[in-house]
């Protein structure tokens, strides 16, 4: 990021045979018993880690080392084996990426697991992300455009930006973001997933 | 020290890409040993202040001479925003030592500017 801070898409997608550009998911949470499993799961396998260092008489900054390493394998390893038995893998693909303000590109949303998907909400979103740096960094985040995208499931959804909307934009500790949110539900669990779309500024 | 920023386009307002350009003038009997020219933008609003800095124009003589006219290109990006819980706003500064025990500059004076392809800043809050 330079002094501009324009997001021109550093991220890397992956395009498609058909031409279409696969977003990258971006944040994601998830309530119900899938949150509890994926914290559960990764406190019993740090508190292991920290068991068996404590018998093989670790040196304190090694074990250190080793435990902080596990703290982040376990926290991802339990997300992604929550997101398996209970998400239902959905993936977002764009017609074009990025794409100017004031230009048109069309959505299509996949389930590789369809019958973990109840209740099924695809929103098309701005919003403005505010973070508070900190011993514990607070992220705000507020919506300034909130769209859902009923036919998304369906086929290509198109989406038109509006011609004086604010680019993507990606500081330090303020960015906007533009995105396609998933939000599925489906036996008492809630899984939200953000595939981020860049939005360059409009051509004049 | 009173110092004063005049910009040669009167309504302060500047497309992306475009020129800042303008005037600083100040008292030199009562000029600081160095004074800084800085075309900046910072964030408002909730989350921690962001500030930076795109250009700098060091002022030399600042003893001997009472003006200086200057010229920044700005960048394509960010545009000035008012948001529901975030501001981006864009400024030329004029920065000197301080005066205060723990502080090594202060603002002296300032100049905000809108940045924007249609003049007007974007956001929610934009009036």
């Amino acid at each position: 990021m330079g002094p501009s801070g324009l997001d021109s898409g550093s991220i890397i997608h992956r395009v498609q045979d058909d031409g279409r550009t696969k977003l990258r998911r971006g944040s994601g949470k998830s309530t119900g018993p899938a949150s509890c499993a994926s914290f559960g799961g990764t406190v019993l396998i740090v508190v292991s880690a920290v068991a068996v260092l404590g018998a093989l008489n670790v040196n304190p900054l090694a074990g250190f080392v080793v435990l902080a390493v596990t703290l982040v394998f376990a926290a991802k390893s339990m997300s992604a084996l929550t997101e398996l038995l209970w998400g239902a893998g959905p993936g977002v693909s764009v017609s074009r990426h990025p794409v100017p303000a004031g230009e048109r590109f069309n959505v299509r949303c996949t389930f590789s697991r369809p019958r973990n998907v109840q209740e099924l909400k695809v929103v098309w979103q701005g919003r403005e992300e505010a973070i508070l740096r900190g011993y514990d960094d607070t992220t705000f985040a507020e919506p300034f455009l909130r769209q859902e995208l009923v036919d998304a499931i369906r086929g290509d959804v198109s989406i038109e930006i509006p011609r004086d909307a604010m680019p993507s934009f990606s500081g330090k500790h303020a960015r906007i973001i533009w995105s396609i949110s998933v939000e599925t539900t489906g036996g008492g669990i809630s899984m939200q997933a953000d595939f981020p779309i860049i939005v360059l500024p409009g051509r004049s | 020290m009173t110092a004063a920023i005049t910009l040669r386009n009167s309504d302060n307002r500047v497309k992306p890409n475009g020129r800042v350009e303008g005037v600083v003038s100040w008292d030199p009997a009562r000029a600081p040993a160095w004074l800084e020219l800085r075309l900046v933008w910072h964030t408002e609003g909730k989350g921690t202040r962001e500030v930076m800095v795109v250009g700098r124009v060091p002022l030399t003589d600042v003893r001997v001479a009472n003006q200086r006219t200057f010229s920044f290109t700005l960048p394509a990006m960010p545009y000035t925003y008012h948001g529901r819980i975030l501001s981006i706003m864009w400024s030329v500064d004029l920065f000197g030592p301080s005066r205060r025990l723990l502080q090594r500059e202060e603002q002296l004076a300032t100049q905000p500017i809108v940045v924007s392809p249609t003049l007007q800043p974007f956001g929610d809050r934009r009036e």
